[in-house]
């Protein structure tokens, strides 16, 4: 269960970016399948971690690239089901092209956000979690 | 009004810089470091345990060992050397460069020429996170099955060297070698695959290849 200290890793680096005063929409990460990353328990950590960081309502997107493959022998790339998958040339070593990526792209801001804060500071319930949150997992096309 | 920051950054970048200081004390204390990464019996502690034996007088080393509870591997190597440190991490399934940085604290690294961290039992989550090593150990043994390194790719990929414990097992056991030797060679053809048996004392390439390691850091040092 590493997303927790994925999630929780996400969160101290998105701080270190995020502008004064304004509230975090959505965080884009890009993670391969070499990670073992599994989305359904990513959006568990990531909505645990993030309302305790004050960012309920805040979404994550989850970009997973494909498995890309190079075979040493003749020199063929492709995008492999399993990264076990031999070159169609019999060739039995690869290199790894993609599939490896583990990086935070980008984060929406609202810039708005120091305009509401103030109003929900007013009514004294600054971290209640009442928007909904969640994951967007998306696979990358895989061609082309 | 939204806006959008483009960031691009490692996930773990906080953990990573932490690393790149605990590598930096490392350096500064002359001390080699690897970092060992092995399911649950694979027979990591013993592999330690003897290595600590058959080393001992020469080369000082030290242990960090991490296990969600109790401190049983940390007494059993306790018995080879002073320079033990056992971290518990609960519910945590890996260590992370936070945590060792808390565990050599503990440690006198000016007196050592080997530090070897025993991660937590776990072929997955250890491997995202660098301590500071400066060589990466993937452990299997024969008794979980040939195809633990094909399910495994990054630990495969991203190790320095790969071990492969309990072959006396082999003929007890409906383990390919060929096979698993393939899945090996398929994602990393740069890392050594030592082949050994803990339980029979035949460890001699793993201790050759400490060996080799440790000169080769310490003319690193003196470079």
């Amino acid at each position: 269960m590493h997303e927790v200290s994925i999630a929780e890793s996400l969160i101290a680096l998105i701080r270190r970016h995020l502008p004064a005063h304004q509230r975090l929409i959505r965080a884009t990460v890009r993670i391969g399948p070499m990670h073992g990353v599994v989305p359904e328990a990513m959006e568990m950590a990531w909505n645990i971690a993030s309302a305790d960081s004050g960012w309920s309502g805040s979404r994550l997107r989850i970009v997973s690239p494909p498995w890309r493959l190079r075979c040493v022998a003749c020199g063929r790339c492709w995008e492999p089901v399993t990264v076990d998958e031999p070159c169609v040339c019999g060739g039995t070593h690869v290199d790894i092209l993609g599939g490896d990526e583990f990086q935070l792209d980008s984060i929406d801001v609202d810039s708005t956000a120091m305009h509401r804060r103030k109003k929900t500071a007013k009514s004294g319930d600054g971290r209640q979690r009442t928007f909904k949150t969640g994951v967007d997992h998306e696979h990358q096309s895989s061609h082309r | 009004m939204s806006t959008k920051v483009p960031i691009v950054e490692n996930v773990l970048k906080l953990n990573d810089e932490m690393a790149l200081q605990n590598r930096e004390v490392f350096q500064r204390a002359g001390v080699f470091v690897v970092d060992l990464i092995g399911a649950p019996g694979a027979g990591k502690t013993a592999l330690l345990e003897l290595t600590l034996r058959q080393l001992k007088g020469v080369m000082n080393i030290g242990v960090i060992v991490g296990d969600p509870a109790t401190c049983r591997d940390g007494d059993r190597l306790a018995k080879h050397s002073e320079h033990i440190v056992q971290v518990n991490t609960g519910s945590g399934c890996h260590l992370d460069a936070n945590q060792v940085r808390h565990a050599m604290d503990k440690l006198k690294l000016a007196d050592l020429d080997l530090l070897i961290i025993e991660n937590v039992g776990n072929l997955i989550c250890p491997v995202s996170f660098n301590l500071g090593q400066h060589c990466k150990i993937g452990m299997f043994s024969v008794s979980e099955g040939d195809d633990k390194a094909a399910k495994h790719p990054n630990l495969v990929v991203s190790a320095d060297l790969l071990i492969l414990n309990k072959i006396d097992l082999l003929p007890y056991i409906p383990f390919d070698l060929e096979h698993f030797r393939q899945d090996v060679a398929h994602l990393n053809r740069t890392a050594p695959l030592l082949e050994i048996s803990v339980a029979r004392n035949q460890a001699t390439p793993w201790l050759h290849w400490l060996k080799t390691q440790t000169h080769l850091g310490s003319t690193k040092q003196m470079v």
